[in-house]
C-alpha cells in the first residue's frame, strides 16, 4: 500500500527523528510512504494572520502535487500541517470560485479527490486492517501515558475531523491495545502555548505547567503526543516550566511512533530517541520494556 | 342519509391518552370527570412521567412526589380511567370520532390482580442492575418497581437481565411470592381499543450530556446532571436526601450549575431554549442551601430566563436571601483535580477577568428534547413534526396536530414547565370534549359504592395510621413511638405506622383494616389535609364508612418540617397532635350531604382572545355561554397586533375567531356591558348585567385581559422619534421601515423593576419580531436592541438567532446603568455601557423603540372585589395552586385565562383559554354537584336573629327569612366558621369542628399539664 507523505518543515528540521520513526514504523506495517515532490510550506498559523488567500493557496499547491501524482491518500504527521491542509481543502470544496482562481495559477491542479489523514487515522486504519497482528512483540505493561493531543488536530471547528473533538481516543486505543494503561485526564486538548514559548514564555510556561501538573497528579509516567510542536514545547522547556510551577517530577515526552516502535521491538536508539531533552530511556528500562 | 354514512358519523365517548405524565394525567382526570371513558397507554411500568423524579418544586418548595402521588392514586382509582402499562400503539385506523387503535402490551411477568405490592420478591432477587429511575446513582433488582408510590403498585420483571428469563435458572421470586403473582409464562398481548379521540402526551427526553466531553460528564465523578441532582436532593433518592457527591460521599460546599447544556447550541446540540433550566437550577440552588446551609451555589448562565409569573421575584430571593452567585458566563470546559475530585471551572468574571474557580461538585443543567418515540409516533398516527422533532402545531391552535381528532400536549408540543404542561393537559381535554360533545357520558360507568354502614349504635373503634412520608416525618418524629402510644388511647382499636400512607397499597391496606377490625373512624397522622384528606376520605367511603368519619392529624407541615433537628420535642408535639385528633374523632358522627343542580352555562368576562377562545370551546362542548365585554366591540388587545413572531397573520385569525364567536348559536355576546350584580355559588350563579338583563350560569371564566404600559421613561411623548413596539409594528405593517433610517430598541421599559418587578414576557419576542421585519424589508437599516436578558424561550430561540444572522445588534445593559437618551437636531443620541467593550458607546438613531410591558386591566380590580378573587401584588389574579391548578381559582366555579392571570404570548393565552374552558366543562357536565359536608349547621331553636352572622359572613349564606328570622343557605356555606365564632348563642356549629369536639381536643392536650 502506497500513501503520499507530506513531512513539512518540523519533520525535516527540529523533529527529524519523528520523520525517521514515521517512515520506519509504517514500512514495518507494510505501508510505503512516498514523499511528494517539491512540496512547500503549509503556511502554518502565520499565513492566515497575514493573508487569507495565502492560507488556502499554500497548502493547495501540495494537495495538487499529490493528486496529480495519482495518490488517493496523503499522510501529514505534523498536526499544524495537517490542520492547514484540511482547512484549505475544505474551503476549496465549498468555494468553487476560489478553487478556480487558485487552480488558474497552479501547475498541478487541485481536483478535490485526495483524502488527508493524520498519523493516528493511518495507524487506526492499519489496526482495523489487522496490520499490527504479529508485529507487537512487547506489551507496554506498566506504561501509564497521558495522551496529549493539543489543539491542532481539532482546530477549525467547521472542518469535520475524525475522533471526538473534546475527548479524543485515538492514542488511547492504540496504546491500550499494546498493553499500556492510559489515563483519562483534563488537559488532552489544552493549548501548549505553541510559538508563544518564544515570544511570551511566561504565558506559555503557565499553560505547560498546568498540563504537566495534571498528568503528574493522575499518576501518569509519561506524556505521549503526535504533534512536533507540542512535543518540542513540553520536552525542551520542561525544566523551565516545572521549576516555575514548582513541579518536582519530570516526565518523558514520547512521540506515538516511539512507543509503537518499542512494542514492535525496535530499539529507541534505532529511532534516534537520544534527541529528546528529557531522558526517554530510563522509564522503559525501569519497566523492562527494552 | 344512507346507513353507511350514519355508521361513519357514530362517535365514541372515549379518549386514548398516550403518555401518563402529569400532563396526560390532568387530561385523563378532566375527561374522566366529565363523562368520558379514558384509556392511558403508558410505555413504562408506572404512570408519573418526569415529575415523579423531581425532589421539590418552586416557588413553594412543595415536595413533587407529594403533589403528584394523590393525582396518580386518583387516576388509578377512577372508575372511568383504564391504565395500560408497558404498552405502545402499533397502528391507528378510522376517522375522527371513531378510531380503532391496536395496542401491543409487553409482558410484566407479574399478575397485577394477585400482587399485593409487598416487595418480598424484590428483596430476594439476586440480580442487580443500575437504576434508570435513580439516574444510575443506585442499583435496582431484576424484579423491581421504579418508586414506592408507583401506579399500579405492582412490580415488573426486566426480561433482559432476569436470570430465569435469560439463563433458565433462579425463580427465587416465584418461590417467595405467597400471593402466587409471578407468571413467567406471561407473553404480553395485542388488543384493539375503539376511541373517539387520541391525545399524545409522550413527554420529554433529556439531553445526553456525554456528547459534551469537555464538561466531563461520565469522565469526572462529581459532574452530575440536573436530574441526578434532583435524585440526590430527594428524600427517597440514593442518598436519602443528604447532599453528597458521588466520588467520596463528601458533603459538597461549593456547587456550580452550568446552564444551557445541550440547549441554545445549534452547532453541537439543540438550537432551542429548553425553557425550564434557569428556574430549576435556581430552585436546586435554593433547596440545596435549605438542605445544607454550608452549600455555596453558583450558577453560570447566558441569559436568566425567568419569564413566568413571579419567577423574577424567586430569582431575586435566591440572590439576596440565599446568596446564590450568578455569573453571566458560558463554561467551555470542566477540569478535574485528580487528587481531590474537585472541579476547576474557568470563566470570565464581572470585571472581565479570566478566573479559575474550584468547586466540589458541578451540575449540568441538561435541556429537554422531544421524546425518543416521536418519529415512530409521527408514522403511527400520521401526524407531522416540526423541524426540531416537536409536534407541528399552529400558534392559533396549539393542541391540534396536523391530523383531525389527534391532539398533542405538553412537552411534545414545545419545551415547557409543570404548570404549563398541566394547563395544556386541561386544554387538550377541553378540545377533545369539543369533538366529542354529543357523546359525553355514552361509555362511562357510574361508580358503585357499598352502602354506608350504620354506626350509630357502636362505640368508637378508631384506626390510627402514622405516616413516615418517606423521611419527611420520620427523620424528625419517632413515628413508631407515636403509633405505639396511640394504641392505648380511648377509642383506639388499631394503630400502626406506614412508609407512605398515601400510596396505593396503603389505601388497600386501610380498607382491609376497616373490614377486618371493624373500624368505624380513622385518623391518619401525616402530611396535610389540604392535599391528602380527600384521598383518605374516598378510601374509607369505599370501605363502607361515611367519609366524614376521618381526620388527618398534620404532623408534617405543622411539626416535622418546622421543628427539623429537634427530634425529641417534635416527637412529643406529634404525640400531642395525634392525641388531640383522636379525642376529637371519638365525637365524630356521620354527615349526610346534599347536592344541588348545575346550570349548564358559563359567564365569560372579557371578549379578548382569551374570553372568545374559552367561549367558543365551551359552546362547542355544548354549553350555553354569555360573553360580556365592557367595550363596544369584541376583540381586545389583539386588535393592535398584526403578526406573530412566526409571521402568522394575527388580524386574519382575529377576524375569523370574532366571526365564529358572533355566529355561534350557543354564544350570547353582551358588548358595552358590565356586571351590575352577581350572586349565587358554584353551579348556580345569578348575574344581573348593566343593561338589567339577568343570566343564570354555573361557572365564571375571568378573562379580563391586560393593557399596554404607557411609558413615562426615556422621554416618551416628548419627541416623535420615541415610539413603542406597537407603534413600530403599525409603521412596518403600513409602510415598512423608513428608508435610510436607523432603529434602537430598549427592553424592559416599565418591567422587572419595583414597583412592577415582573417580566412582561412578550417584549423580547416583540422586539425580535419587529427587528426581523425591518431587516427582511431593508437589510441596510441598522437595528440595535439594548436588553437585560433576551428571553426568547422555547422554540422562539430560532428567531433570536435569525435576528442575529440578519445583522441585528444586541447590547446588554444593567438596570442601575440605563441607556441615556439625548435628542439631537435630527434623531436621537443614545449612550449605553457596553459590557463586552467595557466602555460606554454612543448610537445615533432616527427611532427609539421602547419595549413596554403589560399591566393587568383596571377592570380586574372590580371583578376581584365583586367575586372575592385574590390578586398578586401587581394585580394579576392568583390561581389556586401555581403548579397543579393553574387555571382554577380557590373559589369553586371560577376559572382564569389570559393576561388576567399573567403576561403571556398569543399561543399561551389560547392554551390557557382552552384550559379554562376544559376545567369549566368538567364542572358544567355534571347534572348535580355534591355539597361539602364541612359546613356550618344552624340551630334555629337557639338563634336569636341578632344578625351578627348575617353581617360577617363573606359568602352571604345566612339570610333573613320570610318570617323575619335568620335562616342559613347551606349551599353557599364554605365552612369557614366565622359565624360560629361570632354567634353569641352558639347557634352555629361547623360539622367536625363543633364546640364539644374542640373542647375534647383542648382537654386531650392539657390533661397531662398539672
Amino acid at each position: 500500500m502506497e500513501v503520499a507523505y507530506y513531512p513539512g518543515c518540523s519533520l525535516h528540521q527540529s523533529s527529524q527523528f519523528y520523520d525517521l520513526q514515521t517512515r520506519r514504523i509504517f514500512s514495518e506495517l507494510g505501508i510505503v510512504l512516498k514523499e511528494i515532490e517539491d512540496w512547500s510550506c503549509c503556511g502554518a498559523t502565520s499565513a492566515g494572520k497575514f493573508n487569507d488567500f495565502l492560507a488556502v493557496a499554500l497548502p493547495s499547491r501540495n494537495i495538487g502535487i499529490a493528486e496529480q501524482a495519482g495518490f488517493k491518500e496523503m499522510l501529514i504527521p505534523c498536526s499544524g500541517c495537517y490542520s492547514s491542509h484540511l482547512m484549505s481543502q475544505t474551503r476549496l470544496r465549498h468555494n468553487i470560485p476560489l478553487l478556480n482562481e487558485i487552480n488558474g495559477e497552479l501547475a498541478f491542479k487541485v481536483t478535490n479527490t485526495l483524502k488527508l489523514v493524520n498519523i493516528l487515522e493511518l495507524f487506526l486504519e492499519a489496526k482495523d486492517n489487522g496490520r499490527f497482528e504479529s508485529k507487537i512483540v512487547k506489551q507496554l505493561t506498566g506504561l501509564k501515558p497521558a495522551c496529549y493531543y493539543g489543539c491542532m488536530t481539532r482546530f477549525a471547528y467547521d472542518v469535520p475531523v475524525s475522533d471526538n473533538v473534546e475527548n479524543p481516543q485515538g492514542m488511547e486505543t492504540l496504546l491500550d491495545m499494546m498493553g499500556a494503561e492510559s489515563r483519562d485526564w483534563s488537559y488532552k486538548t489544552a493549548c501548549c502555548g505553541a510559538s508563544a514559548a518564544i515570544n511570551d514564555p511566561d504565558t506559555a510556561f503557565n499553560l505547560m505547567g498546568k498540563i504537566m501538573k495534571n498528568a503528574v497528579k493522575r499518576g501518569c509516567n509519561c506524556i505521549v503526543t503526535t504533534c512536533p510542536m507540542c512535543q518540542l514545547n513540553l520536552d525542551a522547556y520542561q525544566e523551565k516550566f516545572c521549576n516555575k510551577a514548582g513541579i518536582y517530577e519530570r516526565l518523558p515526552v514520547y512521540f506515538i511512533t516511539e512507543l509503537i516502535g518499542i512494542a514492535m521491538g525496535i530499539s529507541l536508539a534505532e529511532m534516534n530517541a537520544d534527541r529528546h531533552f528529557i531522558d526517554v530511556f530510563g522509564l522503559v528500562k525501569e519497566l523492562e520494556l527494552v | 342519509m344512507s346507513m353507511m354514512t350514519q355508521l361513519n358519523t357514530q362517535k365514541r365517548g372515549s379518549v386514548m391518552i398516550v403518555g401518563g405524565g402529569i400532563g396526560g394525567m390532568q387530561a385523563s382526570l378532566d375527561l374522566a370527570d366529565s363523562g368520558y371513558k379514558v384509556h392511558i397507554i403508558q410505555k413504562e411500568s408506572s404512570i408519573g412521567g418526569t415529575m415523579v423524579m423531581l425532589d421539590k418544586t418552586f416557588p413553594t418548595g412543595d415536595c413533587s412526589m407529594c403533589m403528584i402521588s394523590p393525582k396518580m392514586v386518583e387516576v388509578a382509582r377512577h372508575p372511568n380511567i383504564e391504565v395500560h402499562t408497558l404498552s405502545s400503539v402499533t397502528s391507528v385506523t378510522g376517522v375522527p370520532g371513531d378510531f380503532k387503535v391496536r395496542i401491543l402490551q409487553k409482558p410484566r411477568y407479574v399478575k397485577m390482580e394477585n400482587c399485593t405490592g409487598c416487595g418480598l420478591c424484590e428483596e430476594k432477587c439476586p440480580k442487580k442492575t443500575s437504576s434508570e429511575f435513580e439516574q444510575n446513582l443506585a442499583v435496582r433488582k431484576a424484579i423491581y418497581c421504579d418508586f414506592s408510590q408507583a401506579v399500579p403498585n405492582t412490580r415488573v420483571i426486566d426480561s433482559s437481565i432476569c436470570l430465569y428469563l435469560t439463563k433458565g435458572k433462579c425463580r427465587i421470586c416465584e418461590k417467595v411470592c405467597t400471593a402466587k403473582a409471578i407468571d413467567f409464562e406471561d407473553k404480553g398481548k395485542e388488543f384493539d381499543l375503539d376511541v373517539g379521540a387520541v391525545i399524545l402526551s409522550p413527554g420529554l427526553k433529556r439531553h445526553n450530556p456525554a456528547l459534551h466531553q469537555e464538561l466531563g460528564f461520565g469522565r469526572w465523578k462529581n459532574v452530575v446532571t440536573s436530574l441526578q441532582f434532583e435524585r440526590i436532593l430527594s428524600a427517597s433518592g440514593p442518598f436519602s436526601g443528604e447532599i453528597q457527591r458521588p466520588s467520596d460521599k463528601k458533603h459538597p460546599e461549593k456547587i456550580a450549575w452550568l446552564q444551557c447544556v445541550g440547549s441554545r447550541d445549534p452547532h453541537n446540540a439543540n438550537p432551542w431554549c429548553s425553557s425550564v433550566c434557569c428556574m430549576y437550577a435556581t430552585k436546586q440552588a435554593v433547596i440545596a442551601k435549605e438542605h445544607d446551609k454550608n452549600v455555596k451555589p453558583s450558577i453560570f448562565y447566558m441569559d436568566m430566563r425567568a419569564f413566568g409569573k413571579d419567577f423574577d421575584k424567586y430569582v431575586d430571593r435566591a440572590k439576596n436571601e440565599y446568596n446564590v452567585a450568578y455569573h453571566r458566563s458560558m463554561i467551555s470546559d470542566v477540569r478535574e483535580d485528580p487528587e481531590t475530585g474537585d472541579l476547576i471551572v474557568r470563566y470570565t468574571n464581572d470585571e472581565g477577568k479570566l478566573t479559575y474557580e474550584t468547586f466540589d461538585m458541578v451540575v449540568l443543567s441538561i435541556g429537554l428534547e422531544p421524546h425518543s418515540d416521536v418519529h415512530e409516533f409521527a408514522k403511527t398516527f400520521g401526524i407531522e413534526l416540526n423541524e426540531h422533532g416537536f409536534a407541528k402545531t399552529s400558534v392559533f391552535s396549539p393542541v391540534e396536530s396536523s391530523k383531525e381528532g389527534i391532539y398533542v400536549t405538553g412537552t411534545f408540543q414545545s419545551p415547557k414547565d409543570i404548570p404549563e404542561t398541566v394547563m395544556q393537559g386541561s386544554a387538550v381535554a377541553g378540545t377533545a370534549m369539543c369533538l366529542l360533545g354529543e357523546v359525553r357520558g355514552s361509555e362511562v360507568v357510574e361508580p358503585v359504592l357499598p352502602p354506608e354502614k350504620d354506626i350509630s349504635q357502636d362505640e368508637p373503634r378508631i384506626g390510627v395510621i402514622v405516616c413516615h412520608c418517606g423521611i419527611n416525618i420520620s427523620q424528625t418524629v419517632d413515628v413508631k413511638k407515636i403509633a405505639d402510644d396511640a394504641k392505648s388511647l380511648p377509642g383506639v382499636t388499631h394503630s400502626e405506622d406506614m412508609m407512605y400512607a398515601c400510596a396505593q397499597d396503603s389505601q388497600d391496606k386501610i380498607k382491609k383494616l376497616i373490614q377486618e377490625k371493624n373500624l368505624n373512624r380513622i385518623v391518619v397522622a401525616s402530611c396535610t389535609p389540604r392535599t391528602h384528606a380527600p384521598l383518605f376520605q374516598e378510601t374509607i367511603r369505599e370501605a363502607g364508612l361515611n367519609k366524614y368519619l376521618f381526620e388527618l392529624a398534620d404532623i408534617r407541615e405543622q411539626c416535622s418540617w418546622c421543628h427539623m433537628g429537634e427530634n425529641e420535642m417534635a416527637t412529643k408535639k406529634a404525640g400531642d397532635i395525634v392525641r388531640m385528633n383522636i379525642a376529637k374523632v371519638n365525637r365524630f358522627e356521620p354527615i349526610v350531604t346534599d347536592s344541588v343542580p348545575v346550570t349548564p352555562s358559563a359567564l365569560v368576562i372579557g371578549a379578548g382572545i382569551a374570553g372568545m377562545t374559552s367561549a367558543l370551546s365551551l359552546a362547542e362542548q355544548g354549553f350555553a355561554v354569555h360573553l360580556i365585554e365592557k367595550e363596544n366591540a369584541i376583540g381586545g388587545l389583539l386588535k393592535k397586533v398584526h403578526r406573530t413572531i412566526e409571521a402568522e397573520d394575527v388580524q386574519d385569525f382575529l377576524r375569523k375567531r370574532m366571526y365564529e364567536v358572533e355566529k355561534h348559536p350557543k354564544i350570547t355576546i353582551h358588548t358595552g356591558t358590565t356586571i351590575k350584580k352577581s350572586e349565587g355559588f358554584v353551579g348556580n350563579f345569578k348575574t344581573t348585567l348593566s343593561d338589567e338583563s339577568q343570566i343564570e350560569h354555573g361557572a365564571v371564566i375571568v378573562a379580563t385581559g391586560g393593557e399596554e404600559y404607557k411609558p413615562i421613561e426615556y422621554g416618551y411623548g416628548e419627541n416623535r422619534c420615541i415610539i413603542t413596539q406597537r407603534d413600530l409594528e403599525k409603521q412596518l405593517e403600513d409602510k415598512g421601515p423608513t428608508p435610510g433610517s436607523s432603529y434602537v430598541m430598549i427592553q424592559c421599559v416599565g418591567s422587572r423593576e419595583e414597583p412592577t418587578n415582573y417580566c412582561s414576557r412578550i417584549c423580547c419576542q416583540d422586539a425580535i419580531k419587529n427587528a426581523i421585519s425591518i431587516k427582511e424589508k431593508d437589510p441596510g437599516v441598522p437595528v440595535t436592541i439594548i436588553f437585560r436578558d433576551m428571553r426568547t424561550y422555547g422554540l422562539r430561540e430560532d428567531y433570536y438567532r435569525k435576528a442575529r444572522d440578519l445583522g441585528v445588534m444586541f447590547v446588554r445593559y444593567e438596570p442601575d446603568n440605563k441607556p441615556q437618551v439625548t435628542p439631537m437636531g435630527r434623531g436621537l443620541s443614545i449612550t449605553t455601557y457596553d459590557h463586552m467593550l467595557r466602555s460606554p458607546i454612543t448610537l445615533q438613531t432616527d427611532y427609539l423603540v421602547l419595549s413596554t410591558g403589560l399591566r393587568p386591566h383596571p377592570a380586574s380590580e372590580d371583578i376581584s372585589k365583586r367575586f372575592k378573587l385574590t390578586r398578586n401584588a401587581e394585580g394579576f389574579f392568583l390561581e389556586a395552586h401555581v403548579k397543579l391548578r393553574p387555571v382554577d381559582f380557590p373559589s369553586e366555579g371560577f376559572f382564569v385565562a389570559g393576561l388576567a392571570h399573567a403576561p403571556k404570548n398569543i399561543d399561551e393565552t389560547i392554551s390557557q383559554a382552552l384550559s379554562a374552558a376544559g376545567r369549566a366543562g368538567v364542572l358544567l357536565s355534571h347534572d348535580r354537584l355534591g355539597v361539602s359536608g364541612i359546613i356550618s349547621k344552624h340551630n334555629r331553636d337557639l338563634c336569636m336573629s341578632c344578625l351578627a352572622c348575617f353581617r360577617v359572613c363573606p359568602f352571604d349564606s345566612p339570610f333573613i327569612d320570610e318570617d323575619g328570622k335568620v335562616s342559613h343557605n347551606e349551599v353557599k356555606c364554605t365552612g369557614c366558621g366565622i359565624c360560629s365564632g361570632i354567634c353569641p348563642a352558639k347557634a352555629f356549629q361547623v360539622n367536625n369542628f363543633r364546640d364539644d369536639q374542640m373542647i375534647a381536643m383542648i382537654d386531650a392536650l392539657t390533661e397531662n399539664i398539672a
